[in-house]
């Protein structure tokens, strides 16, 4: 079954309840005024903007990739010789419930490592210094 | 000869990558014309915050043409709509744990309330009745979603408001489609009963004309 018919099979299975739904949903979505719309549009623009600038991005990262590795070489040679300090224990009852919930939780919690990027990334935009190279690729 | 030629290849080559980004720039824009506008009032509805709203938009718009653009179109939807979900749940848990940190040290918070200006029509908006009765529905169905557990809303807001279906619902929640239709499900049963017991006569009446 293609995508359209599956549509129009799922449109004749709505109840009469689902149906309002949509249409009140619908509405409220004609009804967003004049302003909100236009900054719906400039966020559009910018972020088919920024399509070229991930690619000018990527090449400026790969031309630091050599001052990169160095700086990776350094930082194991650091770990291997530097004294290690007793690491401080921190029992998982030390923290606040909420915490413990929001750390086990089921969400996607990789995006939150995601956004740190992200908006390292975001906050360079406007005014930007070369920003810093990241693993941004598809998938 | 050999290097011309080389060199017009290489051209024809360009005119053509050229035009195909052209075209896939054009594709997507259509398409983030098509759910921008959608994709907002969801943004709303969930966060109560205009403003984080709009940023929320414009971080998934941003994030789909730096990542997915060069997937296929028909893989947009589902991916933009996955973006939209987790960049919700990230704001909605930032501000969970800026709420304890505050009430921790004896801030408050100001509570969010109802946003007449969030709601208020625009320009092409229905007639004023029609506006107005539209309006009252839609507060009450926003009420109740907000009652519901987050994977229902995500659930109900994805299938019925977006018109996803079951497979698409499933990637843009990351969960499988029995799990989709199992909150979805629940999600209808929980909004007509909520709807109900709050008296609200738009929502009830018509499933009192369905089943006569």
């Amino acid at each position: 079954m293609n995508k359209t018919s599956e549509r129009q099979t799922d449109a004749a299975q709505m109840s009469e309840f689902e149906r309002s739904a949509k249409q009140a949903f619908d509405a409220s979505v004609r009804g967003v005024d004049a302003a909100t719309r236009s900054r719906l549009v400039a966020a559009r623009e910018r972020a088919l903007e920024n399509a070229g600038g991930a690619r000018s991005r990527l090449g400026w990262s790969w031309s630091l990739a050599p001052s990169g590795a160095l700086a990776a070489a350094a930082i194991v040679a650091l770990l291997l010789f530097a004294p290690h300090p007793r690491p401080v224990e921190v029992g998982l009852q030390q923290l606040p419930s909420g915490d413990i919930e929001l750390l086990l939780g089921q969400e996607d919690l990789a995006m939150l490592d995601d956004d740190i990027d992200f908006y390292s990334w975001l906050q360079d935009q406007p005014d930007f210094a070369p920003p810093a190279a990241n693993g941004d690729g598809v998938g | 000869m050999g290097l011309a030629l080389s060199i017009a290849h290489d051209g024809i080559a360009k005119d053509l990558a050229g035009e195909s980004t052209l075209e896939s720039r054009h594709a997507i824009e259509a398409f983030l014309r098509e759910v921008e506008t959608r994709a907002f009032r969801i943004a709303v509805m969930n966060v109560r915050d205009r403003d984080e709203a709009l940023d929320i938009v414009q971080d998934c718009m941003i994030r789909l043409v730096r990542r997915y653009s060069g997937r296929p179109s028909e893989e947009w939807r589902p991916l933009f709509y996955r973006i939209l979900q987790n960049r919700i749940r990230d704001v909605q848990r930032r501000r969970s744990v800026r709420s304890r940190v505050l009430s921790f040290f004896g801030g408050v918070e100001s509570d969010e309330e109802y946003d007449p200006i969030v709601a208020a029509p625009g320009p092409e908006a229905d007639n004023p009745l029609d506006q107005v009765l539209a309006q009252d529905a839609m507060r009450a169905l926003e009420q109740a979603l907000l009652v519901l557990p987050p994977r229902q809303r995500e659930a109900f807001m994805l299938r019925n408001f977006e018109g996803l279906d079951v497979a698409q619902t499933a990637v843009a929640m990351n969960c499988t489609e029995g799990s989709v239709k199992t909150h979805y499900s629940r999600a209808v049963h929980r909004l007509r009963d909520l709807l109900r017991e709050h008296g609200e006569e738009h929502w009830y009446e018509q499933d009192e004309r369905a089943a006569d």
